[in-house]
């Protein structure tokens, strides 16, 4: 016997149709959907037995119905007679509150329904695109980004001596007028890199820590003077900082793909969040006075 | 070195006579300058068993976007959300009934009417719920009567799984790999294999992945990837795990059919297994304190106890054949009698996390399965409900690859030529490099990379003869993760065959912090201290070093036979996870659990054949 028969039920097709609230009224109270001592044998019902029985989905399940064989649809109304009549035994017995495999399986496939992952939201207009991207331009902002060549002196070389080492460097770069290119001549081997081109600070950060990378990205563009010293893990940093590109928020153009990804993902969780609350709302939630005084019911509905 | 001296004639003729820079740009630092962090083994739902014990809801778009950065929220009810987004990761679920019971549940039609479906259905039925999940536990052992999922179902879902991966692949910023997981197990012995493919969708699609179910012989899956690459021109390779829940069969002494490994076998494992996944949340697998009695730090988060179908309880002989240690030493003895050695691995972790979420970290640690995310019961509820207790399941590990770019081609590549290395989920930055002419200050120069990838040959290479009357030289250098734990020292392992063709080890301090010495008797170095404090479960860069490096000279070495090195780095000690979850949830720490941790990366070796 198979106990998914349920789901090829017609009721759960009006789900699938989008009449959600409608269904779930049903499926809390089948009895009043379905008269439990008739079954009913028409073209509907047989039409949609086809459907889910092949999961094909066409428009066409009548045409399908109406291409069978007298044999063949004395065979599939056999088939729906029996299916009927099992289930609805089954629904007698009180299975699908009773065991609770059953009921898990139910409160999953409602999830899944209300996830909508069988009609997915293709409606996206450009209105939409537009008013996403103004609520949520922020969340796609291209991140701030320096370029910058440093002088690294060693704590674990020099230890104390470091910071005094650092500012004597500084001077000595300034000085010099030390450019960019003539970094490698100075200071001590980094474990990472010399320069960093157009980087954001959250590269900066795996290789300075993160403390560090947050005051470089405080420092002011100078093109010639040396800054510093910064303290990574690692030791002292004078800095020559060239070029600070500001975050910057994309064009809907650039994001278009992004926002429709993400809106999408949005209804999609919004319905669901919708259908479950309207499911719990139907209901009065009520709760041992004892344990009520330990915890707080979020779901509760208003009073 | 016969064969660099025409590319500097050249060089000097055409190109830098010529004009001032080189025509094409890159060829001025051509090789890999940066290192990329990621996870090669992570489940989500689609695995059988993640769905089973809890994960029914976070999928592999989740985990992807977890590990970018994004915020999730776990199976406990608690966000949370990685400190530094991870650089790539492999989704590799159970090819065995892959996505099949959360599609079961909901009655997918790609599932349904099934012989599985029906099977299963039937256990539901009968109130016997259990039995589906020892179903998927039966496929990986006994697939004659757990048949896989029909071909046409397990097509379409592994279309899903492998579209899904590419949606989420972003060249230059993020590679998402495309990803399954070979999951045989005899007698309860764990063979596993995370499958990773160079290819997009497109090539990944055409052929289902191959599972248990097709067969419990590794030299079958091999011989499927190579059939995978004739058919589609692909690229795919194997990443074997958990040696140490094997019983001795992951780098074993005979074939699964009974017979002696011989050269076919060698060379078929070459071909597909680079590399190894030496740790992860299941144990720590470099050494062992029985093979390895003179390594005071053998003794690591190992697992030692029995198999993963807890079938059988460990014996010593097992050993050698479970750890990578044992394993590249074995490789050399095979070596010698089969002329190619089945072994030569480079080394990776991961963290074969199974509930969507990647988090190796001691600090940010959210478990395996859902019932070992954080809560005041983890410690003390056991694996799965029916496996080990908890509380050791290890907070380890990253995959660390060095590479040019963040793309799917570079990274792999990588792999494939083991430039890579592992860690116990610390990001410590460490560069290993073989030659024979390195200058001894060679690590002092700012450039010093020129000279080691000019000079020699990185993590993952290989050596052979060299001048007469000298031995190979090391470079090493490694950083403390930036935002982590001082580096107590750095070690060389080595081992080698001695003329008779017995392997032996060494295990050698090059580097450390600072105030040390080595005892003249021991010739063990000092321990690097402790700075924990478990009653708030901190602890204080006070001690240790920000980075250490050296190039260390083999003082022992014999031209004549067969050595691998490959280099360890240690951190001083921090709270493990435990430690922190002792405080957290203000509990005991469990008996037997660790107060400390000293988190470390291993280096692939470097291969010297005479």
């Amino acid at each position: 016997m198979n106990w998914l028969g349920w789901v090829r039920e017609p009721i759960l097709h009006f789900l699938l149709l989008g009449l959600g609230l409608f269904i779930v009224y049903s499926w809390l109270n089948p009895d009043e959907a379905i008269d439990s001592r008739v079954i009913e044998i028409n073209r509907e019902s047989l039409g949609q037995f086809i459907e889910f029985r092949t999961r094909s989905f066409n428009d066409n399940a009548g045409e399908k119905l109406d291409s069978l064989s007298p044999k063949a649809l004395s065979d599939l109304v056999d088939q729906y007679i029996t299916e009927e009549a099992l289930y609805r035994r089954a629904l007698n017995y009180g299975m699908d509150r009773q065991d609770y495999v059953i009921k898990r399986r139910l409160v999953q496939k409602m999830e899944f329904l209300a996830e909508g992952t069988t009609s997915p939201v293709n409606t996206l207009t450009s209105a939409d695109l537009e008013q996403f991207y103004a609520q949520h331009q922020a969340d796609y902002e291209v991140p701030a980004a320096v370029t910058f060549t440093h002088v690294f002196i060693s704590v674990d070389r020099h230890g104390s001596a470091s910071k005094s080492m650092a500012l004597e460097m500084l001077a000595r770069l300034n000085n010099r007028n030390v450019r960019f290119d003539q970094a490698p001549n100075f200071g001590d081997r980094f474990p990472y890199q010399l320069n960093y081109v157009e980087k954001t600070q959250d590269e900066v950060g795996g290789h300075f820590g993160r403390v560090m990378a947050g005051q470089l990205f405080d420092l002011a563009v100078e093109q010639q003077a040396w800054q510093g010293p910064l303290t990574s893990a690692f030791g002292e940093h004078l800095v020559l900082l060239t070029r600070k590109q500001v975050a910057r928020i994309p064009g809907l153009d650039e994001v278009r793909n992004q926002i429709a990804t993400e809106l999408q993902r949005q209804r999609e969780t919004e319905r669901k969040k919708a259908v479950i609350d309207t499911m719990i709302s139907e209901f009065e939630v009520k709760i041992d006075p004892a344990l009520e005084a330990k915890i707080e019911i979020r779901l509760k509905k208003p009073s | 070195m016969p064969i660099r001296l025409p590319g500097l004639v050249l060089g000097l003729l055409f190109g830098f006579g010529a004009v001032a820079d080189p025509y094409s740009t890159p060829v001025d630092s051509d090789y890999p300058k940066n290192v990329y962090w990621g996870d090669t083994h992570l489940h989500t739902r689609n695995s059988a068993d993640a769905y089973s014990l809890g994960n029914l809801n976070l999928t592999p778009t989740d985990a992807f976007r977890f590990a970018q950065g994004q915020e999730l929220i776990a199976h406990n009810g608690m966000r949370v959300q990685l400190r530094r987004p991870l650089d790539f990761l492999v989704v590799s679920d159970h090819a065995e009934y892959l996505g099949g019971f959360y599609r079961f549940n909901l009655d997918d039609s790609l599932v349904r009417g099934t012989d599985a479906a029906k099977k299963w259905q039937g256990f539901v039925d009968a109130g016997e719920t259990a039995k589906v999940y020892a179903t998927f536990v039966a496929s990986m052992q006994d697939p004659e009567n757990n048949p896989p999922l029909p071909e046409a179902s397990r097509r379409a879902i592994w279309e899903d799984v492998a579209l899904t991966a590419d949606e989420h692949n972003k060249p230059g910023q993020f590679t998402a790999f495309i990803g399954y997981e070979w999951t045989a197990m005899i007698e309860g012995n764990n063979l596993h294999r995370v499958v990773v493919y160079r290819d997009s969708a497109d090539k990944a699609k055409q052929l289902p992945p191959f599972s248990a179910q097709d067969s419990l012989d590794p030299r079958e899956l091999w011989k499927s990837l190579a059939r995978y690459e004739e058919a589609t021109g692909g690229e795919v390779m194997a990443i074997a795990h958990n040696g140490n829940l094997s019983n001795g069969m992951m780098f074993p002494s005979v074939s699964v059919d009974g017979n002696k490994i011989d050269r076919a076998y060698a060379e078929l494992r070459s071909r597909w297994e680079q590399i190894y996944e030496v740790s992860q949340v299941k144990g720590d697998g470099e050494s062992h304190p029985t093979l390895s009695p003179n390594d005071e730090f053998a003794d690591f988060e190992n697992w030692d106890w029995d198999n993963i179908g807890r079938s059988q309880a460990k014996e010593d002989w097992m050993l050698k054949h479970e750890y990578a240690r044992g394993a590249l030493k074995l490789g050399l003895e095979y070596e010698r009698t089969l002329g190619v050695n089945p072994y030569k691995v480079g080394l990776i972790a991961s963290t074969d996390g199974h509930n969507s979420i990647s988090t190796p970290e001691e600090d940010n640690f959210f478990g395996k399965f859902p019932e070992s995310e954080p809560g005041p019961e983890r410690m003390e509820n056991t694996l799965a409900g029916r496996l080990w207790e908890n509380w050791r399941i290890v907070a380890s590990g990253y995959a660390a690859v060095w590479a040019k770019d963040n793309t799917r081609e570079s990274i792999f590549d990588a792999m494939k030529r083991r430039e890579v290395y592992a860690t116990t989920g610390s990001r410590i930055s460490v560069r290993f490099f073989g030659g024979w002419s390195y200058d001894t200050d060679a690590v002092d120069d700012a450039n010093f990379l020129d000279a080691a990838y000019s000079q020699g040959v990185p993590m993952g290479g290989d050596l052979t003869t060299g001048p007469e009357n000298q031995a190979p030289k090391f470079i090493v250098s490694a950083a403390k993760d930036p935002d982590g734990a001082n580096l107590d020292r750095v070690q060389v392992i080595k081992g080698w065959l001695d003329e008779q063709g017995d392997s032996h080890e060494k295990v050698y301090d090059v580097v450390w912090s600072k105030d040390r010495k080595l005892d003249p008797e021991t010739g063990r170095l000092e321990l690097v201290g402790n700075t924990v404090d478990a009653e708030t479960a901190t602890f204080e860069n006070s001690i240790g070093a920000a980075q250490l490096a050296t190039v260390w000279q083999d003082p022992d070495f014999n031209p004549k036979t067969r050595a691998f090195y490959y280099a360890r780095v240690l951190e001083i000690p921090r709270p493990r996870w435990t430690t922190i979850d002792a405080v957290y949830f203000d509990l005991e720490i469990p008996e037997g659990a660790p107060e400390t941790i000293q988190d470390r990366a291993y280096t692939s070796p470097i291969w010297y054949t005479p």
